[in-house]
């Protein structure tokens, strides 16, 4: 795996606003309050929407789809441009929901993306536990979030972006990774223990 | 043209035939070759473009996820199929994102940031843009270029092969073509040989061969009726002309024959009536010198009659056989210089008429011409002493002969300002004793004229004369330019 | 008849009219009395070989001329000049055909036998006379004979 060697996050940023719409929430690095990193993190969450499959589930064709983020919001308006796109060819409005830290699974079980910020990396046992058998993929964005049962952990390597899968937890939690996905993951976990 | 109208029928229908088949053939391979290789282009045109999609797929989460490597690495497994040589992978906004192989083939920069979606059949190499998309919503493009090596190659030995079979076919045609047109057109040639062997030999009797009831056996069927009247009307013909032959000879022997009693006569007549003719000039001439003291005026006058009338006698015995002698004579037709000839029997008959003192002649430079000298000195001979004799009574005789070109024929002409004659008996004058003028106005017997007409006609040639009483007379005479071969 | 020594002249000639007229002729210029006249081939031959009527000729003495007619009865005067010519003894005489024929065959045969010469008779009795004297003068006075003669 290459790393391009360019300076500055700024950069790559710029590159990521040559990307086309299907991340039109990387255009200019200039948005609404919103940090570049996480106007990345924003698309990698609508592009996930994209690249797995969660279980049907009789009415969820009608609802929302729901980006959840919990505890402390870092995206600002990173979502504003995702907000109105189409995932997965469906007619389904996309809406971000802010959680409290110490929200139940209960409530936390109708996202369909959960992002866990890193600010809540101390609980990640909490938040995850309950949320195993849920079709909710969890992402986070710190060391030890797959081993905490998380789906899938983002990182900054060099002036990029990537993550790493933990397909057990995906697996459990009924929901189907693209192989692309797993392919280009850092590192992926499996049943029988990490590779890569 | 004329080369390929002089070839035998065989070649021709043969070659007809190569041409037909190689027309048909080519016609054939070429319809196929085409379908062939549209349908082989249509066939790697859908392989590209499956190809294309399913690397664009694979190319998703590169794309979506800006991951050039991923791209790349997708790319390079391209390396498989070894006709391609390039690929391109444009973002959304038409930038390229990833490449593989001859960027320069596949990855121009679309216009205003746009990818054309579709099927380009460059100049070497086939061009397949197909779109990218996730769920619908587009990412990006992907090219591929391929150099349809396989499709060149595979087109380059059907064309091979198909130019092998067309060779093939040509010989094989030339050689069966050749072999079955002799058999078929057999009769036709041997009818041409035959009638060429006919041409040359005249042997009617020759036949062609049988040849069946098509057109060929028709044709040689109706040739041989036709060979067979022409024998029969040339036998017929031969016949005849043998018997025509034979008359002619027989007709010849009769001739000749008369043309012998003719001479034995004339020799006759030129010895047996001389000979009295000369006894009674003879005695009428001793009376005269040694008795003519013994006669009177008149005595002495009638013994001149009688000497005038035999000397008389004695030239037309001499005119008359030459007149016979002439129409048996060959004539030797040489060039002659009628000019010289002219001052030559002028310089004779002048001498003739000494006591004629005015005498003018113009002589204008005389056409050459083929013709017998020695009669045409008679010719002249006569014209001359005749001018000379007519103007007898003028002072001065003048005489012009000249000579004109008309057409193809040389006219001479002889003019004097004699007596002349009435023009209303102009016919006359060529017959034989027929005379204008008294014996007494003129001497002269009549034959001389008939003699220049019969020398004339031997030639070819015509005679006529002009005249006016008093006023002098002109005598043309026509010779034909090329000699008069009489 | 001449004294057949001094003949000269031998005329062969069998037209009485024309001996005449021959004879006059030769009487202008003195040479009628050394004419012999003979009246057919025959004779002239007999004359010539000293023969027949002529055989008691002493000396066959050969004439300075012989005037030879054609037409002849008996023997032709072509004949008599092939005698002549083909005789060793007299194939040398002088011989003038005399003659009324202008036939080209008579010309060319008489020549090819040999004649001296061929003289056409003319009608014209002064022209007849002319003939007969240059003949006569020709041959007896300046011809030289091809025999010595007295």
């Amino acid at each position: 795996m290459k790393i391009r060697g360019r300076s500055g996050l700024f950069i790559s940023a710029c590159l990521l606003a040559l990307l086309p719409a299907a991340a039109p929430s990387l255009r200019a690095a200039g948005g609404r309050g919103a940090a570049p990193e996480y106007s990345i993190k924003a698309a990698y969450l609508y592009n996930f929407l994209q690249f797995v499959t969660w279980p049907p589930a009789g009415d969820s064709d009608k609802a929302d789809l729901v980006i959840g983020v919990i505890g402390r919001d870092p995206f600002g308006s990173a979502f504003d441009e995702v907000k109105n796109k189409k995932v997965r060819g469906l007619e389904r409005k996309l809406v971000v929901r802010e959680f409290g830290a110490s929200a139940p699974p209960e409530e936390l079980k109708q996202c369909d993306i959960l992002f866990v910020p890193a600010s809540e990396r101390e609980r990640y046992a909490d938040i995850l536990g309950g949320l195993e058998k849920y079709p909710v993929l969890t992402v986070g964005e710190s060391d030890g979030f797959l081993e905490s049962g998380g789906m899938i952990n983002l990182l900054v390597v060099g002036n990029n972006i990537r993550w790493e899968i933990n397909k057990e937890s995906v697996d459990r939690a009924g929901l189907r990774a693209a192989s692309q996905l797993l392919g280009n993951a850092l590192r992926v976990i499996k049943a029988a223990g990490a590779y890569r | 043209m004329t080369a390929l109208r002089d070839l035998s029928i065989v070649k021709k229908l043969n070659l007809l035939l190569i041409l037909t088949s190689c027309l048909a053939i080519s016609i054939s391979c070429v319809v196929f070759l085409s379908l062939s290789f549209f349908s082989r282009r249509a066939s790697l045109v859908g392989e590209l473009s499956a190809l294309a999609d399913i690397t664009g797929n694979n190319c998703q989460a590169a794309l979506a996820f800006n991951i050039r490597e991923d791209a790349e690495q997708v790319l390079n497994s391209l390396s498989a199929k070894p006709s391609l040589v390039a690929a391109c992978i444009y973002d959304g906004r038409g930038k390229v994102f990833a490449a593989y192989g001859d960027r320069a083939t596949a990855c121009q920069e679309g216009g205003q940031g746009k990818v054309r979606e579709g099927t380009y059949f460059r100049k070497d190499y086939l061009e397949v843009s197909r779109r990218i998309s996730l769920h619908d919503a587009p990412l990006g493009n992907i090219r591929l270029a391929d150099d349809m090596r396989g499709l060149r190659s595979s087109l380059r030995h059907s064309i091979l092969a198909m130019s092998a079979v067309l060779l093939l076919v040509l010989a094989a045609a030339s050689l069966l073509g050749y072999y079955l047109l002799k058999r078929v057109l057999r009769p036709v040639l041997d009818l041409t040989g035959k009638a060429r062997t006919i041409a040359r030999d005249g042997n009617y009797a020759v036949r062609a061969e049988a040849a069946g009831s098509d057109e060929f056996g028709l044709l040689a069927a109706a040739f041989n009726q036709m060979l067979s009247k022409i024998e029969f009307q040339s036998a017929e013909l031969e016949e005849d002309r043998l018997n025509l032959a034979a008359r002619v000879a027989e007709r010849t022997k009769e001739l000749e024959a008369a043309n012998r009693e003719l001479d034995a006569f004339g020799y006759s007549v030129s010895h047996d009536l001389r000979a009295p003719l000369r006894s009674i000039n003879g005695f009428a001439g001793v009376l005269r010198d040694d008795y003519s003291d013994k006669l009177d005026e008149n005595g002495r006058r009638v013994l001149q009659r009688i000497a005038a009338n035999a000397k008389k006698m004695d030239q037309l015995i001499s005119d008359l056989l030459a007149f016979s002698h002439l129409g048996r004579q060959e004539l030797n037709f040489a060039p002659v210089d009628m000019k010289e000839l002219v001052a030559e029997v002028f310089g004779e008959i002048r001498g003739l008429f000494p006591e004629k003192r005015g005498i003018e002649l113009v002589l204008a430079d005389l056409c050459r011409v083929n013709a017998d000298a020695a009669l045409l000195r008679q010719v002249w001979s006569n014209l001359i002493s005749n001018a000379l004799k007519f103007t007898g009574e003028k002072k001065t005789a003048v005489i012009k002969i000249g000579c004109e070109t008309e057409g193809n024929e040389f006219k001479f002409y002889i003019r004097d300002n004699g007596a002349g004659f009435d023009m209303r008996y102009s016919d006359k004058l060529f017959g034989v004793f027929q005379r204008l003028h008294s014996g007494q106005e003129f001497e002269g017997n009549g034959v001389g004229l008939a003699l220049v007409q019969r020398i004339i006609q031997r030639h070819k040639g015509r005679v006529w004369a002009e005249g006016e009483t008093g006023k002098g007379a002109v005598f043309y005479f026509t010779l034909p330019k090329g000699g008069g071969n009489g | 008849m001449a004294n057949i020594k001094a003949v000269e002249i031998l005329l062969v000639e069998d037209n009485p009219d024309d001996v005449e007229l021959t004879l006059r002729a030769l009487q202008r210029h003195k040479l009628s009395n050394r004419v012999h006249v003979v009246k057919d081939g025959a004779e002239a031959l007999d004359f010539i070989f000293c023969k027949g009527e002529y055989g008691d000729r002493k000396e066959c003495n050969s004439p300075k001329l012989i005037l030879l007619d054609l037409k002849l009865p008996k023997v032709d005067g072509l004949e008599v000049l092939r005698r002549i010519r083909s005789d060793e003894k007299n194939k040398l005489l002088p011989v003038t055909v005399l003659t009324s024929s202008k036939e080209e065959s008579d010309i060319v045969q008489s020549y090819r036998l040999g004649v001296n010469s061929y003289i056409v008779k003319p009608v014209d009795f002064d022209k007849f006379l002319e003939a007969v004297s240059e003949i006569g003068l020709y041959w007896l006075l300046l011809n030289q004979p091809p025999f010595n003669r007295t």
